[in-house]
């Protein structure tokens, strides 16, 4: 087991560093850079940016060193000092753009991540253990209802209908009473109020997936030789199926968390921008669009780290509860 | 008795005469005012303001000893405001939303407080503004201008010259924080400006040539708000001025590795609205960046040295609190402007084309949609590229008769109906028609709809084989084909339909053309590498205000989006790079150069009708409409806001109408 | 089929008949008992028949603006006030009036304008499959308009756009989904055949590919792209674009089944045969999970449907000139719309009825492939 532990903790330095470039060539990849941008906004504002003060604001934003030496330096610099480096866009830290609101998207993310799992995963039970029947069918046309329509159309329509059936716009997720003020039980509660809409945006797509797995793996289950004996031998329906069946028919899904995890933040990203709200997903959409490099670059290095730590974790959690899988793992 | 009737009837005609002309005069109903002076004000009203007020909130920290009285704060002649309705309350928050962290568009317009400024009410006067007054020599060269005495930074620090040298000498003349001496206006002549300070007070400007429009010049906020830096706070970043261990620890902790880097974040902005700037940053804007509660949220307090009275002596600003949310994405805006979760919304923000969901909404959302003439967004125009980089476009694109007949294909009435609901006024790209430069023969010059014309014309120039889809061929034998290439929403709400009515008008004269929506930053890298055909922008810069200083649209002198790249880059280079324009051009250049330096305001007018008859009779560009309308969303709390008005670029949005005494009536 | 299905009488002969069938027939014989996706296999050929003749299908040219600025639906009527009831059915054509406060067109129907519908009317000239040119079309009016679904800003046809569009965002998913077979299939297959390293280094990088937020990725691509391309070539990249994020999960699915397939009774049989590898593979093991990667397949094409709508919904996809569903949606994602014009989200239900169509079809066929319920 530990010597299992190791080596896929020696991968993922090699995947790690595989993200970072990964990451960093997302943001070169499009022509031009953040001056461009700047450049643009100082004309429109009327500043007569002559061509000799473009060679001075590329010095000024270090832009003037080859990509990859850039890479380098920012590579080096999140390694031996933990700097991310900085926004242009922002004109503060990378870690202080995205430190404000991690929080509030992990928050989001586990809440999304937890429904997504409960609802899909008691679904799906339901589904399999009446297959074919009203609700079975019901389920599954909502689930695929959920799945197919695109989640930016989903929260506008949501977010116009709940304004002219309530007259309440739905947009950001605290009321204007506890926008600005600092946290406290109350304006827990509040965000607690107003977090079900995006939850249960990004929230849907995931939760009928989740449910027809869980469908078609238990009702694999169920079909199999020790449940029949287990009922013949006169278990408890409920305890015949949660005792076994559910317990494996979840294994495939703890394997899907890591991947799991960034959909939800591809999903939150449109759903932020219709729903406003201050999560990392429209900054990350604003910094690649204006190619704030070190901003996005940490972003998604970020993100894909959680990912594929998530991955491990999973890993590691079914190694720990499913001793085949072990058995396997370190075979191969 | 008889003789006494009619002598008092007569006295009363001439008295409801003179009172009723000098109140329309005087007090245009609906338009906010100012007076440069407390003397200025008495002598015009017969009224004396003896005694200063001021927000209750700040009344609790002069008597708690935390902020001298309002008359230690004011300035020794604080500028009176006479307000669009009523006197106002002072309090509230006003909520206000901004679209993008490094855009400078949503707000700029209630921040701009700037050497001189713009009279609301005739759009075009020069008022004294921090710059309390100014004389130029009489060969027009030297300025001599005087700051408003005892005016002070929003930290209490005095406004003095010295704020002035500092800009002149310490970032001017500065290599590592100015490497090229700005060209327009501080090169005006050809050389460099220079600076005197003469006293606390006053300072001098000299130029090589007289320089007729300076003062207008400084009514614009990159020039106007520049000249008067806060020298106290940015020294504190100089090299010059700051302890070497010092910068170098402010250089760490803002992870910095220049001090010209740590020092443009203190000093380069694109206004003293810029969202990235620091809190309690002295400003002479009415109100002050205090906090940031939460990402994307800014809070702004009262500046409570603002230099700005009302009538009734009270300190402006009313409004205590603007509270500027980032919005993502237009539709959340619309969502929540019809939810009335916002007080004021302009501008680059709204458009024309969502006006019938805002006016659905209105009762719902306590707000009222004005409708404002509008000098910026939504007002479209096109730009086909004089100096194109295949020799054979150039050729065609260079004939007049070519863009003449790119004209007459547009039926401008359908564009009014389909994009301003009937509303604006087709037209040529001219001047605004209340501008003195205006008349009518520009506006109508190749406006009507004339398809058949404009065939003739093709034909006449050579242009009349076609191929097999019934497309122009070229000389060269190849098939004669534009590509419009426009940055969307950045342009104006309904660009791209307004691009998709223009490719079917000019196919329908034979020309293969095309749209291709590009993002804002390719379509200007694209523009500066000059590989475009045709481009659409929206035309501001058609007022008294800004035409005579910058008419990009009929002069090719700035390369930003103006529509001959080449020659432009030729003209901002000094003849360094880009090429150089055929004659007619210079001409125009030497019109131009004239218009600046004239100290007539009548020559002027002359000249700049010359080049607006020069664009008539030889379009350089494609304008469809003026007097296009936009929506302004203002909630029903918020007073003193007028009822019509112009707002645009030009007017620097609603700063043209005293923001600073808008007030809250709950 | 049907003489199939007479012939077989007797218990003996339908269990004799199930021996003798290939697996293909035993699929899809069981897949005719599941009626949903029975629906869907059929309402998808009408789609994709929709997708190969939509000049055809569409009675106005979809790009023909008209006076008529968001007109809403037409409705297809059988009587008329004045003359009864008629079998030819009708529409009627608009009466415009302007609304005082909100200065939008209302449109009211005009009684005395009747446009009758008629089958394989003449309209604007096409090329049918590129090939024949011919201005019949399916239906349509011999005068005046008809607007089934409305029209959009320029008072262009909406149904007519809708049938473009159906071209594009279907074909979309089928090219997307054959590249990211092609990756998938060679990558998994080399992952789960070879093993050791190779099989690592694969995994790896899906373990890469997999753990980036794809809209980053899109975003990234598509501004990587030369925005002054054609729009065919856009369309193009596009579909490369969504692919490359697709396979991975399709080089797992394939990958894990060589796996576990490897150790299954019938391959040790075949071994022990003498069977040679590639005909273990070609022969034994890939008809045990051709029907796992059809299924997979069927179920990655919504994905690349709403895939396109996404990338168009960020500004980043195709652009109009092109039809597509996303582009048509793009015009629909405005509170403008929503409140106003809400006939500018039938796209969106085309978009939902592709995508539920797939799911069922590709539930159906997995269902049929399921080698337990078998």
């Amino acid at each position: 087991m530990i010597e299992y532990l190791i080596r896929r903790l020696l991968f993922l330095i090699p995947v790690l560093l595989i993200v970072s470039i990964v990451a960093y060539m997302v943001i070169e990849l499009p022509p031009g850079d953040y001056l461009t941008t700047h450049i643009m906004r100082l004309r429109a504002a009327g500043t007569h940016v002559a061509e000799d003060e473009i060679a001075r604001l590329t010095r000024m934003f270090g832009l003037d060193k080859p990509p990859h030496i850039r890479y380098f330096l920012w590579i080096w610099k999140i390694v031996r000092y933990g700097d991310l480096g900085l926004s242009f866009q922002w004109n503060k830290p990378v870690t202080e753009v995205i430190g404000e609101r991690l929080a509030l998207t992990m928050t989001i993310s586990i809440i999304t991540l937890l429904f997504s799992w409960t609802i899909g995963i008691l679904i799906g039970i339901y589904s399999a253990t009446h297959q074919y029947s009203i609700f079975d069918y019901s389920f599954t046309f909502l689930g695929f209802i959920g799945v197919s329509i695109p989640s930016y159309l989903l929260a506008l329509v949501i977010m116009y209908f709940v304004y002219s059936r309530f007259g309440l716009a739905v947009t950001g997720l605290f009321s204007p009473a506890y926008a600005d003020a600092p946290w406290s039980i109350h304006k827990v509660l509040d965000l607690l109020s107003h977090i079900w809409l995006p939850v249960v945006i990004i929230g849907t797509g995931g939760t009928a997936g989740i449910a027809r797995i869980m469908r078609g793996t238990l009702l694999d289950e169920l079909r199999k030789q020790y449940v029949i004996t287990a009922r013949a031998k006169g278990l408890p329906e409920r305890r015949l199926i949660f005792k076994y069946p559910v317990r494996i028919a979840i294994n495939p899904l703890i394997s899907s968390i890591s991947w799991l995890l960034p959909s939800i933040i591809s999903g939150e990203t449109i759903t932020s921008i219709v729903l406003n709200l201050p999560t990392c997903g429209p900054v990350l959409f604003r910094a690649l669009m204006t190619q704030d490099e070190y901003l996005a670059g940490s972003f998604i290095l970020i993100l894909s780290s959680l990912a594929i730590i998530g991955a491990l974790i999973a890993d590691l959690v079914l190694a720990w509860i499913d001793p085949r899988i072990r058995y396997e793992k370190m075979e191969g | 008795m008889k003789g006494y009737y009619r002598l008092i009837v007569l006295m009363l005609v001439v008295l409801s005469l003179i009172i009723g002309s000098t109140t329309s005069f005087a007090q245009k109903p609906g338009i906010p005012g100012q007076y440069n002076t407390l003397a200025d004000y008495e002598k015009a009203t017969g009224k004396k303001i003896t005694k200063f007020n001021e927000a209750p909130s700040l009344a609790e920290l002069v008597k708690a000893g935390k902020l001298p009285p309002v008359e230690q704060r004011l300035p020794k002649n604080p500028i009176v405001i006479e307000p669009t309705e009523e006197i106002g309350k002072y309090g509230g928050t006003l909520r206000l939303l901004r679209m993008a962290p490094e855009s400078f568009v949503s707000n700029y317009d209630l921040f701009v407080e700037r050497a001189l400024r713009i009279n609301a009410r005739d759009r075009k006067t020069i008022e004294p503004n921090v710059i309390e007054s100014w004389k130029r020599n009489t060969a027009g060269t030297e300025y001599t201008l005087k700051i408003r005495e005892g005016i002070r930074w929003s930290d209490g620090t005095p406004v003095t010259t010295e704020d002035v040298r500092f800009w002149y000498e310490d970032i001017l003349n500065n290599k590592d924080l100015t490497p090229v001496f700005p060209r327009r206006p501080w090169s005006h002549g050809g050389k460099p400006f220079t600076c005197e300070i003469i006293d606390k007070y006053t300072f001098k400007i000299k130029f090589a040539r007289p320089f007729g429009t300076f003062p207008l010049w400084l009514s614009r906020i990159d020039v106007g708000n520049n000249i008067i830096v806060p020298s106290h706070a940015l020294k504190r970043y100089h090299i010059k001025y700051a302890k070497k261990e010092d910068l170098e620890r402010l250089m760490k902790e803002y992870k910095y590795e220049q001090w010209f880097q740590l020092f443009a974040r203190f000093s380069d902005n694109a206004g003293p609205w810029d969202a990235t700037k620091e809190v309690n940053w002295p400003t002479l804007q009415p109100w002050v960046v205090t906090e940031r509660p939460s990402p994307g949220v800014i809070i702004l307090e009262r500046n409570p040295y603002y230099w700005k009275i009302d009538t009734a002596g009270n300190q402006l600003p009313y409004i205590d609190k603007l509270r500027i949310e980032l919005v993502n994405q237009v539709e959340t805006a619309n969502m929540k402007i019809i939810a009335g979760e916002l007080d004021y919304v302009g501008q680059h923000d709204v458009s024309i084309a969502y006006y019938p969901i805002y006016k659905k909404h209105e009762k719902d959302g306590n707000y009222r949609v004005l409708l404002w003439e509008g000098t910026m967004t939504d007002k479209y125009v096109l730009e086909v590229n004089l100096t194109h980089p295949d020799p054979v476009m150039r050729k065609i694109i260079q004939n007049p008769l070519f863009r003449r007949a790119l004209s007459l294909a547009i039926n401008r009435e359908e564009i009014n109906q389909v994009l301003y609901f009937g509303l604006a006024k087709p037209s040529a790209a001219t001047v605004v028609p209340w501008s003195v430069y205006y008349e009518e023969k520009f506006a109508k010059a190749y406006a009507q709809y004339d398809p058949k014309t404009a065939n003739k014309l093709l034909d006449s120039m050579g242009l009349q084989k076609r191929d097999k889809e019934g497309f122009r061929l070229r000389p060269d034998g190849k098939r004669l084909s534009i590509v419009i290439t426009h940055a969307g929403t950045r342009v104006g709400a309904a660009t791209a339909k307004f691009a998709d009515m223009i490719v079917d008008y000019w196919k329908a004269i034979g020309i293969d053309t095309k749209q291709n929506q590009v993002d804002e930053q390719l379509w200007w890298a694209k523009l500066q590498a000059n590989e475009l055909d045709c481009w659409i922008w929206h035309m501001d810069r058609t007022t008294d205000m800004l035409f005579p200083i910058d008419p990009i649209w009929f002069v090719p002198i700035q390369q930003w989006h103006g529509h001959a790249p080449l020659w432009e880059r030729w003209y901002e280079t000094q003849g360094a790079q880009g090429e150089k324009p055929p004659e007619n051009i210079m001409r125009l250049y030497d019109i131009y150069h004239k218009m600046q330096e004239t100290l007539s305001e009548k020559e002027r007018v002359r000249l700049g009708k010359m080049l607006l008859d020069a664009n008539a009779r030889d379009p350089q560009i494609i304008g469809v409409a003026t007097d296009v309308p936009v929506p302004l969303i203002v909630s029903n709390r918020l007073r003193n806001v007028p009822e019509k008005g112009v707002i645009g670029w030009d007017t620097w949005g609603i700063s043209l109408y005293h923001p600073e005494h808008f007030f809250i009536k709950e | 089929m049907e003489f199939e299905e007479k012939a077989i009488n007797s218990t003996e002969e339908k269990e004799e008949k199930i021996y003798l069938a290939s697996q293909w027939q035993l699929i899809w014989w069981k897949f005719k008992r599941h009626r949903l996706a029975m629906v869907a296999f059929f309402v998808l050929i009408v789609f994709y028949f929709i997708a190969i003749c939509c000049e055809f299908i569409s009675p106005t040219d979809p790009y023909q603006r008209s006076q008529f600025i968001y007109a809403p639906p037409q409705k297809i009527r059988f009587w008329d006030s004045k003359s009864g009831f008629s079998l030819r059915p009708f529409v009627y054509g608009y009466k415009i009036e302007r609304d005082p406060i909100t200065f939008e067109n209302i449109y009211k129907e005009d009684v005395t304008a009747k446009y009758k519908i008629y089958f394989f009317v003449r309209g604007f000239e096409y090329k049918l499959f590129g090939l024949f040119p011919t201005n019949i079309h399916l239906f349509g009016v011999k005068d005046g308009y008809i607007f089934l679904f409305g029209t959009d800003q320029l008072g262009r046809d909406m149904f007519s756009r809708i049938m473009y569009g159906t071209r594009i965002s279907l074909s979309v998913g089928l090219v997307g989904v054959a590249i990211s077979f092609i990756l998938g299939l060679i990558l998994g297959g080399l992952s789960g055949y070879m093993g050791g390293n190779i099989d690592n280094i694969i995994q790896r990088i899906i373990d890469v590919l997999i753990s980036l937020p794809t809209i980053p990725l899109w975003l990234a691509f598509a501004a990587a792209v030369p925005q002054d391309w054609s729009p065919l070539k856009v369309y193009f990249i596009t579909t490369i674009i969504l692919s490359i994020f697709g396979w991975t999960t399709l080089a797992r699915t394939i990958r894990g089944k060589l796996l576990s397939m490897r150790e299954e009774d019938f391959v040790m049989a075949a071994r022990l045969c003498g069977a040679s590898t590639s005909r273990i593979i070609l022969r034994h093991m890939l008809p045990g999970f051709a029907s796992y990667i059809i299924v997979s397949l069927t179920l990655a094409i919504p994905n690349m449907i709403l895939g396109e709508t996404a990338l168009s919904y960020l500004g980043v996809g195709l652009r109009p000139p092109v039809i597509s569903w996303g582009v048509l949606l793009q015009d629909a994602q405005d509170v403008r719309t929503i409140g106003l014009h809400p006939w500018m989200l039938y796209p969106c239900i085309f978009v939902v009825l592709a995508v539920l169509m797939f799911n069922f079809l590709g539930d159906g066929l997995r269902d049929a492939a399921d080698p337990y319920a078998r």
